[in-house]
């Protein structure tokens, strides 16, 4: 019969992660033959959590600004491209397959190390010398790569109108601009939801390629914390739920914006 | 503006290859073949389970595709780098790490581009075949899977081109390809940044324009049928891709 001065006093973190591992390492040790001493308690540490914490932040904030930032400019140059004149057609094109064909780790690295060397001299040193430049870089380059993508999803939502709805609109004499922002547009853009939002999930995994030039998101935080504690499978697990679920929130606010535009319209989703 | 010199071009194309490891834009590829060549045997397993009548094996097919396309390619990379030392207690090179999580990686988006062409198969094709008398099996085999690999073709190529693309993230685990060495020139001679960056930017270019290209003509040749009403190439092999490959309501494409 024990004693209640042997009794442990109740501290439930600490009774948690020291009591449930070595069975669970037992079991991996006796059944798997692994070699591995399991420890899920670091994340409650505080500086590997806070390491997390920053990445999850920077993460968040690389892909929304990345976001709302290359939609527009996708859908401005997904425009140009579908244009009637040659020159503005020609150059949409180039500025497309020149950021599509060229992998996004390549432009987070030249708007990095290579554009302040293109700029004049006191600009570049200016943009070298900012304390936010590597944040900016790889907005930049996640941004520009992610545009090229957008622009070609406009350019199929744009073509997949018939014909006849430039003609009614320049027969019931729209100006060009009229033409585009109240009838081509709204109908391209209706069209474009569910690849639009598949491609800002793939901008949501593509910020990790920040972490090159050590932009402090969620992959660069993994690597930090592993090489702190040793503990890289456990925080990569980790983050890779938090990536997950990131993923499905996207997906599940794409699927309710769906939803919503085809209620508004009357269109079925599927269209 | 500084060029390179030939032997970093060299360093750029094969790495120090035939007195030291091999590397640059040859071990770019002989990793991206590699990992699509072996992780579409996977791909094809995994594409046809997804489809299958028993949910013990669909599910976690499913879980498997849904899984790996909700995750970037560096953590499926430290997955395989700080898994297989620790866990196993094995020590491999780096080299079959890198191919490792390749595979895990691309065999996922194969697998939904095999799904995708079977399900793409007219019903008649597997009636006619089950009223001739064949099981199910060879039905799979012999009329199902054929037609729909051929018609995946275009799409397996997009696939190819897009895991070229992302293949630069495995110099994070410190694997030595077309852009790391690139970045270790272009860091250590300050001189020739630009210039490197430029040959760099210009061979990605050049392969993956030229990939794209060449699919587009395939998809029309293996696939007339689809624009013989138009008359006109498909707008896209990526987005063509994308739209065949993904599901409604199913998360994440490739790039």
């Amino acid at each position: 019969m024990a004693s209640p001065a042997t009794k442990e006093p109740a501290s439930f973190s600490v009774k948690f992660s020291t009591d449930a591992v070595p069975i669970v390492n037992a079991f991996l040790r006796d059944w798997f033959g692994l070699a591995y001493d399991f420890n899920w308690a670091i994340i409650f540490e505080e500086r590997y959590y806070s390491l997390v914490l920053t990445g999850l932040k920077y993460t968040a904030l690389l892909t929304i600004v990345t976001t709302a930032a290359s939609v527009p400019l996708g859908i401005i140059v997904g425009v140009m491209r579908s244009s009637e004149q040659y020159v503005l057609r020609r150059v949409a094109g180039v500025y497309v397959e020149v950021f599509r064909n060229i992998p996004g780790m390549f432009w987070v690295l030249f708007f990095y190390f290579g554009f302040p060397t293109l700029l004049p001299g006191p600009w570049g040193r200016a943009l070298n010398s900012y304390p936010h430049f590597t944040l900016l870089a790889a907005i930049l380059g996640l941004t520009f790569d992610n545009s090229s993508y957008v622009a070609e999803i406009m350019r199929a939502g744009i073509q997949s109108l018939v014909v006849g709805q430039h003609e009614a609109a320049r027969s019931i004499g729209l100006t060009d601009w009229q033409r585009w922002r109240y009838v081509i547009l709204p109908q391209a853009i209706r069209t474009v939801v569910p690849p639009l939002g598949t491609r800002c999930i793939q901008n949501l995994k593509s910020t990790s390629l920040a972490m090159v030039i050590a932009v402090p998101e969620l992959s660069w935080a993994t690597r930090q914390v592993e090489s702190l504690s040793f503990r890289g499978f456990e925080v990569t697990t980790i983050a890779t739920v938090i990536y997950v679920s990131l993923c499905l929130v996207m997906a599940a606010g794409v699927n309710w914006l769906e939803r919503r535009l085809a209620r508004r319209h009357g269109l079925s989703p599927a269209v | 503006m500084v060029w390179p010199s030939l032997a970093q071009v060299r360093f750029l194309l094969v790495g120090e290859y035939p007195y030291g490891a091999l590397g640059g834009l040859a071990m770019s590829l002989v990793i991206v073949i590699m990992a699509v060549v072996i992780g579409f045997l996977l791909g094809v397993a995994i594409g046809i389970g997804r489809l299958s009548d028993k949910s013990p094996i669909r599910r976690p097919c499913q879980l498997y595709v849904e899984l790996i396309r909700a995750t970037p390619l560096i953590m499926v990379l430290f997955w395989f780098y700080f898994l297989i030392p620790n866990v196993l207690g094995m020590r491999i090179s780096l080299f079959w790490t890198v191919i490792v999580a390749l595979i895990t990686y691309v065999s996922a988006y194969l697998a939904e581009a095999v799904r995708a062409g079977l399900m793409a198969i007219p019903k008649g094709q597997p009636e006619a075949a089950y009223s001739i008398g064949l099981r199910p099996t060879q039905v799979l085999v012999f009329i199902t899977l054929p037609q729909a690999l051929k018609m995946m073709i275009p799409t397996f190529v997009g696939i190819f081109i897009s895991l070229f693309k992302e293949s630069p993230a495995v110099m994070l685990v410190g694997f030595s390809e077309l852009m790391d060495a690139g970045y270790s020139i272009a860091t250590l001679h300050l001189q020739q940044t630009l210039s490197t960056f430029f040959i760099i930017g210009a061979i990605f270019f050049v392969f993956c324009f030229w990939l794209s290209r060449f699919s587009l003509r395939l998809e029309r040749r293996l696939n007339p049928e689809r624009y013989r009403e138009t008359g006109e190439l498909p707008l896209d092999i990526e987005a063509t891709a994308i739209a065949a490959a993904t599901p409604r309501g199913s998360i994440g494409a490739m790039k």
